[in-house]
């Protein structure tokens, strides 16, 4: 378009366009502004538990007990706090428990993840992708047994109320580790392994030294979510456990019974007692989370695009 | 010189074929597929066998591999069984409440999360959105319990000062909201996780096909409905596939309402764990087989989901 076409718009077009793209810029700001009010509210209505929750572990007696409670304490206590913490209540207990379990569990799984992935991935033997795919197909498979069969066969090993037992249990959820480790290996240049090869390496020093560095993001993954699942399992850990000494926390805080003989005489509410220890068991948790966002991202990314 | 090195490249990969034949991988491969198979594979034939036996377990002479077949003695039960039938209606309408509005409202936060781009507070949606799923079940069911509680709950008090009238409902006391109730703490549990499948979805979708639709004349609402939707297609049936295991909810309810005010909340799963692990003789068998039933209509409306994904698709 030349100086004289554009001369030949009549000035009232011309100002009618700016008038219409200045009000489509601002219906996109307040687009902007009302998706951002939304998750806002959104936002802060999934916070609203953690927040009442947190705010109930440092509410004195009187007012946890109040007609109208308030969401933020008027008065702070510790008191909760301490008689979680201390070494009079079980808490301790089911977090070492927990702290067993749970890394047991990841441990185990990352362990016969990394090294059935680097298997399937770099080493070639009979029927190696038959068993690939049986291992992810039978992932497939409805769980009609369910926790009964597993519960007579954990009895039937002596693995039942035991820390081994639940371990061992966990760290057997293997099919999506085993697919994130061989996709990692997968990605790793041959030109890497060929060259620790000529210099004489064995299968699994190329693992511990070559593949593993290289895969680590995988491992990350790994741990992270089996770390989420095994800390907050409820329906397997507790079905699994009789003893109360060998619960986790995240098991433990639902028989909270024995603990009301203490509170009489250390001026303290089940209420608050209670909101501390569910606190406790969550802590972990969002600590990991909030930390470590992007590596669960990554790994639900890397999970459905590649499947 | 690259010839040689392509021949010693050659050589090595030879000598690798050789050496690293077939044991090390079975050795490498044995720890997980053991694993697996015990615990995860193993259950699932018991299972079916355990449907039909007549296996309790506190009655050890009931409890071999073989023993106490009854051929279908469970399922005859079954169908007379006035309690399975009422907790199965309670599973199908503890669904028919969750899973839509769970799939709506992720689908939409995900939307919303993905339209206002990246930076800090972008960041704090995504974590805040995402957080209830990794909690534990326990832990955030019994805090819910407290905020549905009616002396000292903060929800009532919340929804007063909303609303401006006193609300005082009966969250987990009255039967009509029981149910929904547990329906609730599910959905702020779990929508999370189908929103981030979405929003990662939407993530990897090419800016360009927006932009050329934008340069089309298309509004924001087109775009959704011809870029957006059926680009998620994939994502969509891998969050009904995932959503499977919502039918038989037992934690949410266990956790709650145990069942719930006069047995409104007793869902199939938590009427199946309790025959099996609570109630009288352990009676795993007949578990199993009312197990088993629900797994055969999972598997079912699974199947009829993928066929009328497919039919779309063509």
């Amino acid at each position: 378009m030349n100086a004289s076409t554009q001369m030949e718009i009549p000035l009232a077009e011309r100002r009618l366009e700016f008038g219409r793209r200045w009000l489509l810029r601002i219906r996109a700001r307040l687009g902007r502004l009302v998706a951002h009010a939304v998750m806002l509210v959104v936002s802060l209505a999934c916070l609203l538990p953690l927040i009442w929750i947190t705010s109930s572990s440092f509410k004195p007696k009187q007012e946890l007990y109040a007609a109208i409670p308030s969401l933020f304490p008027r008065q702070w206590t510790l008191l909760n706090w301490e008689w979680c913490i201390s070494i009079m209540g079980p808490v301790l207990n089911y977090l070492k428990n927990s702290c067993i379990i749970t890394f047991g569990g990841m441990g185990v799984q990352i362990a016969a993840a990394t090294l059935a992935g680097f298997a399937f991935a770099r080493l070639e033997f009979k029927g190696r992708d038959l068993l690939f795919y049986l291992l992810l197909g039978l992932m497939f498979l409805p769980r009609a047994g369910g926790l009964m069969a597993a519960y007579e066969m954990m009895h039937f090993l002596h693995l039942r109320n035991s820390y081994l037992g639940l371990i061992l249990a966990h760290g057997a959820s293997l099919s999506v580790p085993v697919f994130i480790m061989r996709q990692s290996f997968l990605a790793i240049p041959r030109e890497l392994e060929d060259s620790a090869v000529i210099d004489g390496a064995s299968t699994l020093q190329l693992l511990w030294h070559i593949a593993l560095p290289m895969g680590s993001a995988g491992v990350v993954i790994i741990a992270i979510f089996a770390f989420v699942a095994i800390w907050g399992d409820y329906l397997f850990t507790w079905t699994m456990l009789d003893s109360q000494k060998l619960y986790t926390v995240a098991v433990g805080i639902t028989s909270t019974i024995g603990w009301s003989a203490e509170f009489q005489r250390h001026q303290i509410s089940t209420y608050g007692a209670n909101s501390a220890a569910y606190l406790i068991s969550m802590l972990p948790v969002i600590i990991v989370f909030v930390a470590l966002q992007r590596w669960f991202i990554r790994g639900l990314t890397e999970g459905i695009l590649k499947l | 010189m690259s010839s040689s090195l392509s021949t010693l490249v050659r050589e090595v990969r030879a000598l690798r074929a050789q050496r690293w034949g077939n044991k090390m991988g079975y050795l490498l491969i044995l720890p997980a597929f053991l694993l697996y198979l015990v615990f995860d594979t193993w259950p699932i034939f018991r299972g079916v066998l355990m449907a039909f036996q007549n296996y309790r377990f506190l009655i050890p002479e009931t409890t071999g591999l073989f023993s106490s077949f009854n051929g279908l003695q469970n399922y005859v039960e079954m169908v007379h069984d006035a309690r399975f039938w009422a907790s199965l209606w309670t599973s199908v309408r503890f669904t028919l409440m969750l899973f839509p509005i769970d799939l709506v409202l992720s689908f939409v936060v995900a939307l919303l999360i993905a339209s206002l781009g990246e930076g800090p507070l972008v960041s704090f949606h995504r974590v805040a959105v995402y957080l209830p799923v990794v909690l534990p079940i326990a832990a955030a069911m019994l805090v819910w319990g407290q905020l549905y509680d009616e002396q000292f709950g903060y929800l009532n008090v919340l929804l007063s000062g909303l609303l401006g009238t006193k609300v005082h409902i009966r969250w987990l006391s009255s039967i009509e909201w029981a149910l929904p109730s547990c329906v609730l703490a599910s959905l702020w549990k779990g929508f999370g996780y189908n929103a981030m499948l979405f929003l990662i979805g939407m993530y990897n979708i090419n800016r360009e096909l927006y932009e050329a639709a934008a340069l089309d004349g298309a509004g924001r609402f087109k775009q959704m409905w011809y870029i957006t939707i059926p680009l998620l297609k994939p994502i969509f049936t891998l969050v009904l596939v995932l959503s499977a295991g919502i039918w038989s909810a037992t934690e949410q309810v266990m956790l709650l309402t145990n069942g719930g005010p006069a047995e409104s909340t007793m869902t199939l799963g938590l009427y199946l764990y309790r025959v099996a692990f609570t109630w009288g003789d352990m009676r795993m068998g007949y578990a199993a087989a009312m197990n088993l039933v629900v797994g055969l209509i999972s598997m079912g409306m699974a199947a009829l989901v993928f066929k009328l994904m497919r039919s779309e698709r063509a």
